[in-house]
């Protein structure tokens, strides 16, 4: 039995290369405000290739090292990585742009985590989603956008048997104690101000955080749903921007750059059947 | 099961398939045994149970008598881990490198094999030597200041019962 495959058309790539590329120009512009662009790095020195393999061939290839401690390199990979998603929002259906994109991403991708000195996940939809872009086959797009609806889903879905399965839920005290590790700084020198009065509320009512806590991973397990249907996707999206804006308020924690991965949520951006 | 994705994704291509198939097989693997390689992720962070502790240590910069504020709504949350997270490691290490110690304690009788590929691409003593040098040119550039004597402390903190944290002790642990 031929069951035709839905597929993206002109029309969505563009609206989905819009929504992506525009996403990591502002990650962009927040990262070169934050400082930690490769060329404002100043050559760090500690690297962190921890386990990760695929860190450890980067660093062989000396790939971190060349993008942060060469300034005229660091500047290049710096402007290409704002230089082409705006080409990538001019000419949205060349597929060249999205994959410079990503062979200049990747340098900085390493070297921000390596010189880190921790393997952050926030970047990792722009790891994924230009690939949707890497194709101008209508079906290659719709299931590459598929899978990337898939893999968002499991970070969450993943993220939620962790827990479980470590006993998290049986620890009612692990909500403030995440609270006091994650907002020691914050509390020390910002006590007074009205986020600072609600982390002490929060960290002073333990029974509170942990019932925050219980219910952002319970979140996160009701992703698993969305395996089987696609009727939650809309709650999906919002859940997602929910969780991330939650964590990022209450736990110091920024992952709003994850969010690039909601347009497989997006029901403005749903592929045409 | 005619119309699951991985069958509709093979019937489309055979060579997408593969490479999906391999990613979303491998993800599962690299969960199931806890060891994260790029591009398959492990998404256990803040998963393991935690018990409050009363004392917290908390950064402190001073820039020629100043001090740096890096927890205030204008300084964006990258700049304050960068400033601080290779910071804590280094401070962690004693000279000596997280992942090469990491190694060590896992694999000790084996470590010797790997050593020549892991050494080289992995900080040794004059990196360590430096780190403090990048920390002030870091901070420096961000801040956009001239720092020309940078003194970091660790200062230990203790929770109220209010939720509110105070400063049981200030400790010099860095001057450059």
């Amino acid at each position: 039995m031929n069951i035709p495959a839905p597929e993206i058309g002109s029309t969505q790539r563009k609206r989905m290369v819009q929504w992506t590329f525009g996403i990591w120009i502002l990650a962009w512009c927040y990262r070169l405000h934050a400082h930690v662009l490769l060329h404002q790095m100043e050559a760090p020195v500690l690297n962190y290739p921890y386990i990760d393999l695929t860190y450890w061939l980067a660093h062989f290839a000396r790939i971190p090292e060349l993008s942060t401690q060469n300034h005229i390199l660091a500047y290049a990979i710096d402007l290409a990585l704002l230089l082409i998603p705006i080409l990538c929002l001019l000419l949205p259906e060349k597929r060249r742009y999205p994959i410079l994109f990503t062979l200049f991403f990747l340098p900085y991708y390493f070297s921000f985590n390596t010189f880190g000195m921790s393997h952050t996940h926030c970047l990792i939809g722009f790891l994924f989603v230009p690939m949707i872009f890497w194709s101008n086959n209508v079906r290659t797009q719709y299931f590459l956008w598929e899978a990337v609806r898939y893999f968002t889903l499991w970070i969450f879905v993943c993220a939620f048997f962790w827990k479980l399965g470590r006993g998290y839920f049986f620890e009612p005290e692990h909500g403030q104690a995440i609270l006091q590790s994650t907002r020691a700084a914050y509390l020390f020198y910002q006590g007074d101000t009205w986020l600072g009065q609600l982390l002490k509320y929060l960290i002073s009512h333990p029974e509170l955080s942990y019932a925050l806590m219980v219910f952002g991973a319970l979140l996160q397990g009701s992703f698993i749903i969305g395996f089987f249907t696609k009727k939650l996707d809309t709650y999906y999206f919002w859940a997602a921007v929910v969780f991330h804006l939650t964590t990022w308020i209450l736990m110091d924690i920024v992952f709003f750059e994850l969010l690039v991965c909601n347009i497989s949520f997006a029901w403005w951006l749903k592929p045409e059947k | 099961m005619h119309e699951s994705y991985f069958f509709r994704l093979f019937r489309h291509s055979k060579k997408l398939g593969f490479g999906l198939a391999l990613l979303f097989s491998g993800s599962i693997l690299s969960n199931l045994i806890g060891i994260e390689t790029t591009p398959f992720f492990v998404f256990g962070m803040f998963s393991a149970p935690e018990k409050p502790q009363q004392t917290h240590a908390v950064w402190q910069f001073v820039a020629d008598c100043q001090t740096l504020d890096y927890t205030s709504a204008n300084i964006p949350l990258f700049q304050r881990y960068f400033a601080t997270n290779p910071l804590s490691k280094y401070h962690a290490a004693f000279g000596k490198c997280p992942t090469q110690q990491f190694l060590k304690s896992k694999i000790t009788d084996r470590y010797n094999q790997i050593a020549p590929f892991i050494e080289p691409i992995t900080p040794d003593s004059n990196d360590f030597a430096h780190f403090l040098d990048w920390q002030k040119a870091y901070l420096a550039s961000a801040y956009g200041y001239t720092i020309e004597q940078l003194t970091i402390q660790l200062v230990q903190c203790q929770y109220q019962t209010d939720g509110s944290i105070i400063p049981i002790d200030t400790l010099v642990v860095y001057q450059k």
